[in-house]
């Protein structure tokens, strides 16, 4: 026989193979068990985490010689035919190219004969999403009401695209992403049974990419397997796969907080030489960013969820570097760059360009810091604006860096010396020019303070966020 | 890692009976993702005892030539150029279900995945996923992120290197524009647009040429003007991204010496010297302002459908210029 892929060879064939659904299988079973059986269900996930296989079972389950059971025997005529998918009473349909509304007549015709040896004549349309309008409404009245041997089976991807009156007539099971504990022991069961040698970290490594999807888990250990052979290390998954080891990532992402521009875009070549996946990279990062943020957030409990400890040990270093705010601006940014990374013309530049912006804002001052700086140096006295100071906000364009000029800004209050007169001239010429802006920025000076002079440093500010956003 | 060794791959899995059955390569469809495929399926469909593919029996000569009976090639159609259902289902599903003609290995060749639409995607999910014995499904592609899930989690993934670079002369002509030092006064932004410009005009011209001698070769000539048009807009949309990227590229390296960069990291070695000083007189926020006008004049051109010429001077009249700040 030829070869089968782990993927469908490994399909599994009894409600407890299936990983991560427990909500799903215990449901079932007990509605076997129970004998309510619905007359139509519909299962709804991402790709690869057991939609199709659990309708094979379910339908093995119910027709079963020994069934309706909730352990199907798979030795059975039926179980059998149904696992090699020429059984004459489980029809499974590809919905996708038989979506017209003449296939549906043909159905709806076909349902109206009893069974030929099972229990139930059960129908499976897979990827239900593609049936057009027509072809789900000449479904209705038979899915409402069928004849009682008939059972329908939905599974699709994308459930938003059912007409809710398909939906009101079948019941509903959402399937879960599956955790990456759950497909890392199913690996290593798989991977024992097919006698194959592999660490810990390599399946680790090969969960993670496969982003809670069984079957991209098993086409990756497939392809592992048929590359490299039946001895296989966490060099080998991120060699073929382009994934980048936490260490450089960790290395990375330190660099991008210090600032370290030349050790970001030397990485950044690094990765690109060895034919690294960018836009797996730039995922990871994220998830890197995002971890530090809840670091922050919840320091050590973190412990609970889904990181290691070493990489706690990581964020508790890298916390020291960098504060919240700016952890939650640099995601910002990473955010963004992934919106354009499905039309970049180049991803390696895209990433260059969002790593060294990165970058600068983690060795910006913060815009909170500053008005804090200002409110001190207001109540110890020595804040005072010179006169010239609403020209410098009229013609902010060749300042280089906002933050830079705002610091700038805020040393030349310090080193002013207390005059009243020119204070008060600051503030009377403080609406004429405010005039325009005032309206935009009138609520948050008013909440955050009302004092004049605050308002002015804010206004200094504003006028730099406009440099920001162009930059 | 490279093509070779990618291929050894490959090959390692067929011999030790572990194929897959669905590789989605991504690569230049001109250029080392048709190679991968041709010598994939050359290793299938050669006659040779030995070394396979050995490159010079009669299976090996018909992959080449694209006229083995057992490989159905699917490329984008019409004027649109999308891999329609219709397509999808009378050129290749209707031959993957049947056996095949030599009783021997059975292909499908999906050039440009990405142009699958969500309906031929769909159309394709099935059988992708399982397909009837001794058949193999080879997806190529230059954009990868833009295909279903779905069909990416169906297939091993087989990533070539994709550094593209505009074929010569046109890439020496763009940097050689872009170094003149033509962006101090609105006539000098002008010219150096203008003669970007004029690269395209030219560009396009030659396309033309390039398809018309190609459709002579094969004896096309039957087919319409429309189709005629299609295929030189197709090959043209091939060309001007690559000389966006060009651009992008001259700016990126101006971006990567202001930010601290090693100098081994710029792509136009040959302009160094020139690069460098530009990078001098600029600081990193309006290298990174530069950057980010050429990346949003490439969205212009190339997805938008934006007239070239006005784009073009949109942006290099936004270019910010180091000497020219500084004189002031």
């Amino acid at each position: 026989m030829a070869y089968k892929v782990l993927a469908r060879k490994w399909r599994p064939n009894l409600f407890e193979d299936v990983v991560g659904q427990e909500h799903v299988t215990q449901t079932l079973k007990n509605a076997i068990i129970n004998d309510r059986v619905a007359h139509a269900y519909i299962f709804v996930g991402p790709r690869g985490i057991g939609k199709t296989s659990l309708a094979r079972i379910f339908a093995k389950a119910l027709n079963c010689k020994k069934g309706p059971t909730i352990t199907p025997c798979g030795e059975c005529d039926m179980c059998r035919e149904i696992t090699a998918g020429n059984a004459l009473d489980v029809l499974e349909i590809d919905g996708a190219s038989n979506n017209g509304v003449d296939q549906v007549r043909d159905l709806r015709d076909q349902v109206q004969f009893a069974p030929t040896s099972g229990k139930y004549k059960i129908i499976i349309i897979d990827e239900v999403h593609m049936l057009s309008t027509a072809a789900f409404n000449a479904l209705l009245k038979t899915l409402e009401e069928p004849p009682a041997h008939v059972k329908f089976i939905f599974a699709t991807t994308e459930g938003h695209k059912l007409l809710p009156t398909i939906i009101s007539r079948c019941q509903r099971f959402d399937l879960r992403r599956i955790q990456t504990p759950a497909i890392v022991k199913r690996l290593s069961y798989i991977c024992s049974q097919e006698k194959i040698t592999i660490t810990e970290d390599a399946l680790l490594a090969i969960a993670r990419g496969a982003e809670g999807g069984m079957r991209d888990a098993l086409s990756a250990l497939d392809q592992l397997i048929s590359f490299k052979g039946n001895e296989l290390t966490e060099e080998d998954v991120l060699a073929v796969f382009g994934l980048v080891s936490r260490e450089s990532l960790e290395t990375l992402s330190s660099a991008v907080l210090k600032g370290d521009m030349p050790q970001i875009l030397r990485m950044i070549d690094q990765f690109d030489s060895v034919g690294k996946d960018m836009t797996r990279l730039v995922v990871e990062l994220m998830e890197h960013f995002r971890n530090l943020l809840i670091y922050h957030h919840i320091g050590d409990e973190m412990s609970t969820m889904d990181a290691t400890l070493e990489q706690i040990s990581v964020y508790a270093e890298q916390k020291k570097l960098v504060d919240a705010t700016r952890v939650l601006q640099i995601t910002d940014q990473l955010g963004e760059m992934e919106g354009r990374l499905r039309y970049a013309l180049s991803v390696r530049t895209l990433i260059e360009l969002s790593l060294i912006r990165c970058a600068r804002i983690s060795q910006s001052v913060p815009l909170e810091a500053i008005l804090k700086r200002l409110n001190a140096l207001r109540a110890s006295g020595a804040f005072m604006a010179p006169a010239t100071e609403p020209e410098a906000v009229a013609e902010p364009t060749p300042a280089p860096k906002p933050e830079a000029a705002a610091v700038s800004q805020a040393e030349a209050f310090s080193q002013s010396t207390p005059v009243p007169e020119v204070q008060e001239e600051a503030e009377s010429s403080k609406p004429v020019k405010k005039k325009k802006s005032a309206e935009e920025v009138a609520q948050v000076t008013q909440s955050l303070h009302d004092d004049p002079s605050l308002g002015l440093a804010q206004d200094i500010l504003k006028g730099a966020k406009v440099i920001d956003v162009e930059d | 890692m490279h093509k070779n060794e990618k291929f050894e791959m490959i090959k390692h899995a067929f011999e030790s009976g572990k194929p897959a059955h669905g590789y989605l390569i991504t690569g230049p469809l001109r250029g080392v993702a048709s190679e991968m495929a041709i010598s994939i399926l050359q290793y299938l469909f050669c006659q040779s005892n030995s070394v396979k593919p050995c490159g010079a029996c009669d299976g090996c000569r018909k992959v080449r030539e694209k006229t083995q009976v057992d490989i159905e090639w699917i490329y984008p159609e019409k004027k649109s150029r999308i891999i329609s259902m219709d397509n999808i289902r009378k050129n290749l599903l209707s031959k993957i279900n049947q056996s095949s003609m030599q009783g021997g290995w059975k292909a499908g060749v999906i050039v440009g995945a990405d142009r699958l639409n969500t309906s031929s995607s769909n159309a394709f999910l099935k059988t992708l996923e399982e397909p009837p014995d001794k058949t193999i499904f080879l997806l190529l592609t230059e954009a990868p992120q833009q295909l279903l899930p779905t069909i990416i989690s169906r297939c091993q993934r087989i990533d070539l290197d994709a550094t593209r670079q505009l074929d010569e002369p046109w890439r020496g002509r763009v940097v050689e524009t872009l170094s003149f030092d033509l962006y101090h006064t609105p006539i000098e932004r002008l010219s150096m647009s203008n003669s970007l410009f004029s690269i395209l005009v030219d560009m396009k011209n030659h396309v033309e040429e390039l398809v018309r001698s190609e459709e002579n070769e094969n004896d096309k000539v039957d087919e319409s003007k429309d189709v005629f048009l299609a295929r030189v807009s197709a090959r043209y949309r091939e060309f001007r991204g690559d000389f966006s990227l060009t651009m992008l590229r001259w700016f990126r390296d101006i971006f990567i010496l202001c930010s601290g960069g090693d100098s081994s990291l710029v792509y136009n070695q040959g302009h160094l010297d020139i690069l460098k000083e530009r990078a001098s007189n600029l600081d990193l926020s309006k290298a990174i302002y530069n950057l980010k006008a050429v990346e949003e004049l490439t969205v212009h051109i190339n997805e938008r459908n934006m007239p070239e010429e006005s784009s073009l001077a949109y942006a290099i009249d936004r270019i910010q210029h180091g000497v020219l700040q500084g004189a002031h």
